[in-house]
């Protein structure tokens, strides 16, 4: 198990290059780590660090890119139907 | 009549006749009515009687006049008799030819002296003679029109007279007849029967209609009572309202009150022993869940056959522990004051989001995907309490993802039909066999015997969804799976 800081470190010490959205977006992931984050929420993420609210799919977007930056590194985002995302350790890691 | 209506009348009727005996307002009227009727027939019999025999005397009256005048116009002379008789009186005494006067004037024993007709002689009895200067009536028979006609009945009066001259004084006797048709006397009893009839049958008529409406008037109390009884679901044991009851009726009300307040004590009482029974076993199971748990992870529970009976224990106390809160939460779902006015209204949408979000992580770990439908997207509002509708969905989805199985796909989803919100759970798991779905929602029934489940979970939504004024029903979904919707007023529609 790693603890929200040492992944983040690790991510980071991967050169990890994230965007100020993508980062907000992991940030919110990783806080709630195996529990689902609604589409609502991250918008409301975005909206408090002075970005655009963006249109219906920019969410979409952003967790592709987020996903193929993720890989390999033993996370995985779910799509949860019409509810939002969940970010959990990728099985047999 | 409207089919509701009939089957009410059916049922009224049923109840007054088929299990009850008479109805109390039909006893009453006959109590009331019978007796009057009797005594008001009796009244206008003895009346008719007294009438017709008023009027009998009449005309015995005017008969008995008709022979003293005819005796008046005899006078002896010598051995003979001279009858003053003009021709112009006997035209009045037999100008009616519809009540005609008849005489005879005859020397006893029946030597015919006068007359226009052959009279019948008084019938005396044994020892009974007439007395002179007496008038004797009696009902007789002849033929009225001359011999041969049909005989009919007269009213006739016999007067016996004792004349004689200044030498031999009452030497003779005769008797003088008058007889009348009884025809006209009939006809008089006719009329007199006729106009006592006519008003008193309308009489009657009159006050069984005025009886009839003060037992209506004076029983309609005793409806309100039965139609506040009947007109009242099971569980409402709330006392009977009847403030302008009749004295007795407010004492059959208070007995039934008195009922109620008993029985929704006892029902208080049970219901409280089974919430804290439950409650009173929750700890201990609790305990037992850890304490198990605590014993798996020692480094001495290696053994596998140990390990094998420790994991049974820790499934069966999970299991009890489910079983309990499922016991706990009927308990506190069975119907009781929930008033659906009064309560706020809860938005369907956002509570199935949340529950749905806080489920999924158990969902990923059973490999199910649990997800939503996204048909609406404002707030769905039906007027509730928000804990029990959240148990009740809880329970559904809960209910999916035991036994739905791996891989299997379970979605929540909110929508609006017409005045009622839908909230559906569809999975594409085996599902339930139609025989089975009407029975699954009984308690302690399961239609399968996989999973852990207690066989509370669709009882319990029944019973908060009829609570709530809905419905609850299965339905299959193709190619394989389970949808159960539940139908509940939106808010705003009461």
């Amino acid at each position: 198990m790693l603890d929200a800081e040492r992944r983040c470190a690790l991510l980071c010490g991967e050169a990890l290059e994230l965007s100020g959205r993508e980062w907000e977006l992991l940030q919110l992931l990783l806080q709630q780590r195996g529990k689902v984050v609604t589409k609502e929420r991250i918008f409301q993420a975005w909206a408090s660090e002075g970005g655009e609210p963006g249109s219906g799919n920019t969410i979409e977007v952003y967790i592709h890119r987020l996903r193929r930056k993720l890989e390999g590194g033993g996370l995985v985002i779910r799509t949860v139907r019409g509810l939002g995302y969940l970010l959990e350790e990728e099985e047999g890691v | 009549m409207s089919l509701a209506r009939w089957r009410q009348w059916r049922s009224g009727w049923h109840g007054r006749f088929g299990r009850g005996g008479l109805s109390l307002s039909r006893q009453l009227l006959w109590w009331v009515l019978l007796p009057q009727i009797v005594l008001w027939l009796a009244g206008g019999v003895a009346a008719y009687h007294f009438a017709a025999s008023y009027a009998n005397e009449a005309i015995d009256a005017s008969l008995s006049q008709a022979s003293r005048a005819l005796a008046r116009q005899l006078k002896p002379i010598g051995s003979g008799l001279l009858i003053d008789f003009p021709k112009a009186a006997q035209d009045v005494l037999e100008a009616d030819p519809a009540d005609r006067l008849l005489y005879m004037v005859s020397q006893p024993p029946g030597q015919f002296i006068l007359g226009n007709q052959a009279l019948p002689p008084p019938p005396l009895a044994q020892g009974v003679t007439l007395r002179v200067g007496q008038p004797y009536f009696y009902d007789g028979s002849m033929p009225l029109a001359g011999p041969g006609d049909a005989e009919q009945a007269v009213r006739v009066v016999a007067l016996l007279l004792r004349l004689g001259d200044e030498h031999q004084p009452e030497s003779r006797t005769l008797l003088v007849q008058v007889a009348r048709s009884s025809a006209n006397r009939e006809e008089l009893a006719r009329r007199i029967l006729v106009d006592m009839l006519l008003p008193l049958s309308s009489l009657i008529l009159l006050m069984t209609l005025i009886v009839w409406l003060g037992i209506r008037a004076g029983l309609a109390p005793l409806k309100r009572l039965r139609q506040q009884v009947e007109g009242r679901a099971p569980a409402d044991l709330a006392p009977l309202q009847l403030a302008s009851a009749p004295r007795e009726l407010l004492s059959l009300a208070g007995a039934i009150n008195t009922l109620l307040a008993e029985v929704q004590h006892s029902v208080e009482r049970q219901k409280r022993f089974i919430g804290d029974a439950a409650h009173q076993l929750r700890t201990p199971l609790a305990g037992l869940k850890s304490q198990t748990e605590l014993a798996l992870a020692l480094p001495s529970a290696s053994d596998p056959e140990l390990r094998a009976r420790l994991l049974r224990v820790h499934e069966s106390a999970t299991r009890s522990a489910h079983l309990v809160s499922q016991l706990l939460t009927l308990a506190r779902a069975e119907p009781g004051a929930l008033r659906l006015q009064d309560c706020p209204p809860v938005d369907l949408l956002a509570l199935a989001r949340q529950l749905t979000a806080e489920l999924v992580p158990r969902a990923l770990r059973a490999g199910l995907d649990l997800g939503m439908d996204e048909a609406a997207q404002t707030p769905v509002e039906v007027p509730g309490e928000a804990l029990l509708l959240r148990e009740a969905l809880s329970n559904l989805i809960d209910n999916a993802l035991r036994y739905a199985g791996a891989g299997a796909t379970v979605t929540v989803g909110v929508q609006r039909l017409g005045t009622q919100a839908c909230l559906s759970v569809e999975d594409s798991g085996p599902g339930i066999a139609a025989q089975d779905r009407a029975r699954v929602f009984g308690r302690f029934v399961r239609a399968t015997d996989a999973g852990s489940g207690c066989g509370l979970g669709l009882a319990i939504v029944k019973e908060i969804v009829e609570r709530h004024g809905g419905q609850v029903g299965l339905e299959p979904v193709l190619p394989h799976g389970l949808r159960v919707r539940v139908l509940l007023p939106l808010a705003g529609n009461p």
